[in-house]
């Protein structure tokens, strides 16, 4: 699948514009980023290690874009625990691959499965408590 | 409490066992932890050339199965038209019958494994699919998928493991009421479904006060409606579409379900109570890395031998042992690499335990007869 016009202009570009997408970790989902405010926080201590865009090829970035929140931001882990870090409350239960109940679609982007080291680029549902992103991964959630 | 889980094991295990271990299982001291991971990574690269090859051919398979269903569904309430007429009743209810096996077993418990997922398919999504029967497809998802296939034998967390009623292992302590366990069984046996839907309720919460106790309360809803819908389908709607046949129908309907009921508690229960399957405690699993969970799989579980029709009919859980190692794969591929799955057990000097219908039931019944008494 290509990556569509919606795509990239919902993709920042440039260190300004993804920085202010990113949430900070364990604070919750905010709604209208402001962003002197979010700027200031990313350089604090506790946040997650920003993604330098200016040599980062877009291709090579790794993050994952919630599609229907509307949010894009560097992994924590694996795809469940980053939608946690940014705030999202996916539905889960055994966190070991093994139940299903957070099974969530994959539109696109590279993913490895942390029990066996297997990647997929394949879009379609993923175990997002068993998959980390290898690079941009686009989740509808 | 005394060693209980007996295990056939060759006196000589084929993989040399390494003396120290931190964790293990008592039903395989034999190996070692590394020995176990070694195991996980065997049934990781089996599990991964399947993944490989799903395509297709799954999709026509099940959406065959579908087919087949529906059209047994509606040869069978229409031959129940004629159900004044002793052939097209005993047509009718057999059709029927069949068509709540297939849906349950085959498509239903299956399909809600994700086993599909990877179609694309809204109609065989996993987490939104709900089957004929009384349990909701919600609620089996938790007490089934979650808690049956995580904590699979553990006792005190998998309530599967005799369906809070039933003594299904010595390892249960010994109460009177166990007196009755041959009756709670053909009971649950008659009236599976209602026990399956029923046997995740939250009884300590509904005990509780407060917030428990609403929380509990609200969970019930769900299961309320799906129960009336249920009863409101097979013993008002269809049987009242009849007309004069109504109760004919009726009577259909509920043997049909009958049927069901007989046969999946049949089929559940010989996929993890025959003799020579192991029960845990919570202390075993604890920590437990993949390859344990493999392992814990495999001593779980039981297999019951049949041909191509009864393994369909059985939604493929004839391979329990398979089911249970990847309940994510679609079942029609278990028996093309049960083979595969009994040799590695051979090579870790594990039990593959498979038998005949009568010997895994006969087992069954001798257990839940004996475990009456202390």
């Amino acid at each position: 699948m290509a990556t569509t016009l919606l795509d990239r202009l919902f993709t920042p570009h440039g260190p300004e514009a993804y920085l202010r997408w990113v949430p900070s970790v364990g604070r919750g989902r905010t709604e209208k980023p402001d962003p002197t405010e979010r700027t200031n926080e990313v350089e604090t201590a506790d946040q997650p290690e920003t993604i330098d865009l200016r040599r980062a090829p877009r291709e090579t970035e790794v993050v994952v874009r919630f599609a229907a929140s509307d949010l894009v931001v560097e992994p924590v882990g694996t795809l469940l625990e980053t939608a946690e870090a940014a705030g999202l409350e996916p539905r889960y239960r055994c966190r070991r691959g093994i139940c299903g109940t957070c099974t969530t679609p994959k539109q696109s982007g590279t993913v490895r499965d942390v029990r066996t080291g297997e990647t997929s680029d394949e879009p379609g549902p993923i175990r997002i408590c068993v998959t980390e992103a290898c690079d941009a991964v686009t989740l509808d959630l | 409490m005394t060693p209980t889980t007996t295990i056939d094991r060759p006196t000589e295990p084929s993989v040399k066992a390494a003396p120290v271990s931190t964790i293990s299982l008592r039903a395989a001291p034999h190996l070692t932890p590394e020995q176990v991971e070694a195991l996980g990574e065997e049934l990781d690269a089996l599990r991964r050339r399947v993944v490989d090859d799903l395509g297709e051919r799954d999709r026509e398979y099940i959406e065959g199965v579908v087919a087949t269903q529906r059209r047994l569904e509606l040869a069978g309430r229409a031959l129940l038209f004629a159900g004044f007429l002793p052939p097209a009743w005993l047509a009718g209810t057999v059709a029927l019958s069949l068509s709540k096996i297939l849906d349950n077993m085959e498509v239903g418990h299956n399909v809600m494994h994700g086993q599909y997922d990877f179609l694309n398919d809204p109609d065989l999504a996993g987490n939104d699919f709900d089957w004929d029967s009384a349990c909701t497809g919600d609620e089996w998802r938790r007490t089934h998928n979650y808690e049956h296939h995580t904590f699979t034998n553990i006792l005190g967390k998998d309530h599967d493991v005799g369906y809070r009623i039933l003594r299904v292992t010595p390892e249960q302590e010994w109460h009177p009421h166990n007196l009755g366990n041959p009756v709670y069984a053909t009971i649950l046996a008659l009236l599976f479904q209602y026990g399956v839907a029923l046997h995740g309720v939250d009884l300590d919460g509904l005990a509780a006060g407060g917030e428990a106790r609403r929380d509990a309360v609200r969970g019930l809803g769900p299961i309320a409606r799906k129960l009336g819908a249920q009863s409101l389908k097979d013993y008002v709607l269809f049987p009242v579409l009849t007309g004069p046949s109504a109760v004919l129908t009726l009577a259909a309907n509920a043997t049909a379900n009958l049927a069901r009921n007989v046969w999946a508690f049949t089929i559940i229960f010989c996929g993890h109570f025959p003799d020579g399957v192991a029960t845990f405690t919570e202390e075993e699993a604890e920590g437990e890395t993949r390859g344990g969970w493999y392992l814990r799989q495999l001593l779980g579980s039981a297999n019951i031998e049949g041909g191509p029709t009864f393994d369909l009919l059985t939604g493929n859980l004839s391979y329990q042992i398979e089911h249970h190692l990847f309940p994510d794969l679609p079942a029609h591929r278990y028996g093309e690499i049960s083979g595969e799955v009994r040799e590695i057990c051979e090579r870790y000097a594990l039990p593959y335990n498979s038998g005949s219908l009568t010997q895994q039931f006969g087992s069954v019944v001798r257990k839940i007869v004996r475990l009456a008494l202390p």
